[in-house]
């Protein structure tokens, strides 16, 4: 009846190590101790009694991907063994935004359009693919100035969520350097 | 000899599917789910008395798919077809067919549908019943012809599908210069949402309410107007929350939205459950928008208030039973629909997709939950995201908000991600409260990116996932094994591996 491992959150991963043994949970969150707690655990049902504060949680697990939902809130951490450190989906999708060098399908669904090609430099804010799922469309826009490196898919093809749909490097566009924007056409 | 049970084809799927199967067994009718493959484990199905498999997963090649699902009609020997709402349900050409073949179609007459299922014509209808119309073109050829005919009735302007619904093909325009890409786009989501790309352009009324009134025909003339809903709370055109009443609308402006709806209903000849819609302006002044021939999605705000059953209604009508009786249009009480969807707030509402690991939800006094998912099932690609509705009643429209407020914190949907939390954060929003709305409501009060409030339960958190963990989770619900065995997004991103290691 123990856990040892990690629990990254988006921000932070923490070293966590918890047993319960006579309905009793204790253990620590890199190395701070847990409050100490009465616990149980029905199914996905848990329920925490720790200082005259009780918590119902309703938890479950996919993979790495913990969920936990408490008061209307569902918690994700991405459970480790430990050794290997990885970011979690929602830390990683925020990262994402601002430093990564390529766009990602936000959902699993159907290319419906490309808007830019190999070599384009582009805007901060431009198109550059548009998804299609669950009848919605989801445009995927420029995080900054970039130059397109490479285009991965192609109008109609089927993606899946996280699939990369175009590469590409910081642009450093000059004054006089056209942009999709901007660009006589 | 006792009777022949009457059979039903339900061809929708998701909630409304459960939904009139299981009013189906309350007025002893055999119901049979028609399906695609990619739902043959979803709850509609389980609990239909017979299944039918339409076809592949994609919406076209099963639930808009109008040859299959009349030979899955005929093959099933079906006396009624109830379409839902969405698809096929206001297709003219299903109606059609599904007569030619003996069948009663649970909706209007096809001739109704051609008629008032276009935005252009029903306008027509509505002018010659005597409801005020909202000014608009006729169907456009191309962006040209738009600037041209949105002279005529001004800038700002709406952009919409002919055969639209959903907010689907629809745009705001605000200038000519924003026109073509408008036409673009709008057209192809009319494409790919209805099978027509035609649009037309109609007058924008800012701040307006959308208030719409529930009418049921006998298709004969006579015609009932039950009430008012508002459904003002929308993001992107698509309907967010609905209530009803409307906290804009007393006795007397009811009475005239009420006599408006039912005089279009009767010059229809109109058959069975459809809805008016009406722009409502600050001053009270209302314009006729558009009629949805069937079912609205926001159906039980309208059967909590008046204590009634609308399915149940359309399928007694679809069975020769004549007009029903309803209760008068004065509602009691109050109540709030809350529409729970797979999709991410704080990602810009990015559908989200995959399997619902556990599901619990709320129950009590007054609370209606209309879902169509069970723990276990996957929230594909394929169809909209609407996960369930919760319904929830009060006595006043306070009442009403707490109750629903309490049930989403219950509603536990672990899996996919949903608007679950932005809902009450709208519900608890003072102006939603105070009931100040207008279809602006969302984009002036929660401009995205849209993040949920800090809380401090991060480490209470941490300590149920230790718990859960400590007490056998990896060999629980969804452990590893089960993850592995069932692929998901989440257990394969490449790229979101990449970035913590650089390793793809």
């Amino acid at each position: 009846m123990t856990f040892a491992g990690t629990l990254g959150d988006g921000d932070a991963e923490r070293a966590v190590s918890a047993s319960v043994r006579g309905g009793v949970l204790r253990g620590t969150v890199d190395g701070r101790p847990l409050p100490e707690a009465a616990v149980e655990r029905r199914g996905a049902e848990v329920l925490l009694e720790a200082g005259g504060v009780r918590t119902r949680a309703v938890v479950a697990r996919e993979g790495d991907r913990l969920l936990v939902h408490l008061d209307g809130r569902v918690h994700e951490f991405e459970v480790g063994d430990g050794v290997r450190r990885r970011p979690s989906p929602r830390g990683g999708r925020r990262a994402r935004a601002s430093d990564e060098p390529r766009a990602l399908s936000p959902m699993t669904g159907t290319v419906v359009q490309v808007a830019v090609k190999p070599g384009e430099s582009v805007a901060a804010g431009a198109t550059l693919a548009v998804v299609e799922a669950m009848k919605m469309q989801f445009v995927v826009r420029a995080p900054r100035a970039v130059v397109v490196r490479s285009v991965s898919v192609a109008a109609g093809a089927a993606v899946e969520i996280g699939a990369v749909l175009v590469e590409f490097e910081d642009g450093n566009p000059s004054p006089d350097a056209p942009t999709r924007e901007n660009a006589p056409r | 000899m006792p009777a022949l049970r009457k059979r039903v084809l339900v061809a929708n799927r998701g909630e409304i599917a459960l939904r009139v199967v299981r009013t189906c067994r309350v007025l002893g009718l055999t119901s049979i789910a028609a399906h695609s493959e990619a739902d043959a484990s979803l709850p509609f199905v389980r609990e239909a008395d017979e299944a039918a498999v339409l076809g592949p997963g994609p919406a076209r090649d099963s639930y808009l798919a109008i040859g299959r699902v009349v030979e899955a009609a005929r093959n099933a020997r079906a006396d009624l077809l109830h379409p839902g709402y969405g698809f096929l349900s206001e297709n003219p050409d299903l109606a059609e067919s599904v007569e030619a073949a003996g069948i009663v179609f649970v909706g209007p007459r096809a001739e109704t549908l051609r008629r008032m299922g276009n935005k252009v014509t029903a306008k027509e209808a509505a002018e010659k019943a005597g409801v005020p119309v909202n000014p608009g073109t006729g169907k456009l050829r191309d962006a040209l012809h738009a600037a041209g005919e949105g002279a005529r009735i001004g800038w700002p302007a709406l952009l919409k599908a002919a055969a639209g619904g959903g907010g689907r093909g629809m745009r705001v325009v605000e200038s000519p210069r924003d026109l073509e890409a408008a036409f673009r786009t709008a057209s192809a989501e009319a494409l790919a949402s209805f099978g027509k790309a035609d649009l037309f352009l109609e007058g924008l009324v800012r701040p307006a309410r959308h208030v719409e009134v529930q009418v049921f025909g006998d298709g004969e003339g006579r015609a009932a107007a039950l009430g008012e809903r508002e459904c003002s709370v929308q993001r992107r055109h698509q309907k967010v929350l609905e209530e009803a009443p409307s906290p804009a609308v007393d006795a007397g402006l009811r009475a005239r939205l009420c006599a408006a709806a039912a005089a279009l209903a009767q010059e229809a000849k109109y058959r069975g459950a459809g809805t008016v819609e009406f722009l409502l302006d600050a001053e009270g002044r209302f314009r006729f928008l558009e009629m949805n021939c069937r079912l609205q999605v926001e159906h039980p705000v309208t059967e909590a208030v008046l204590g009634t059953d609308l399915v149940a209604a359309q399928l007694r009508l679809a069975l020769g039973g004549g007009m029903p009786e309803f209760p008068p249009a004065e509602p009691r009480g109050w109540a709030v629909e809350s529409r729970v969807c797979a999709e991410d707030p704080e990602a810009e509402f990015a559908p989200s997709t995959g399997r619902i690991l556990a599901l619990e939800v709320p129950r009590g006094p007054w609370v209606r939950w209309d879902g169509g998912y069970a723990a276990g099932d996957a929230v594909g690609p394929h169809y909209d995201s609407l996960i369930g509705k919760l319904i929830c009643w009060g006595a006043t429209r306070a009442e009403a908000i707490d109750r629903s407020v309490a049930a989403l914190g219950r509603l536990a949907v672990l899996g996919p991600r949903t608007n679950a939390e932005f809902l009450r954060a709208v519900l608890d929003h003072p102006r939603f409260r105070e009931g100040r709305l207008s279809t602006s409501f969302l984009d002036e009060e929660f401009p995205p990116p849209w993040r949920a409030p800090e809380r401090d339960d991060g480490d209470r958190a941490i300590a149920a996932a230790a718990a859960w963990l400590a007490l056998g989770g990896a060999a629980g619900n969804g452990g590893a094994a089960a993850a592995e065995a069932n692929p998901t997004p989440w257990a394969s991103l490449p790229g979101w591996r990449g970035h913590g290691g650089g390793g793809a």
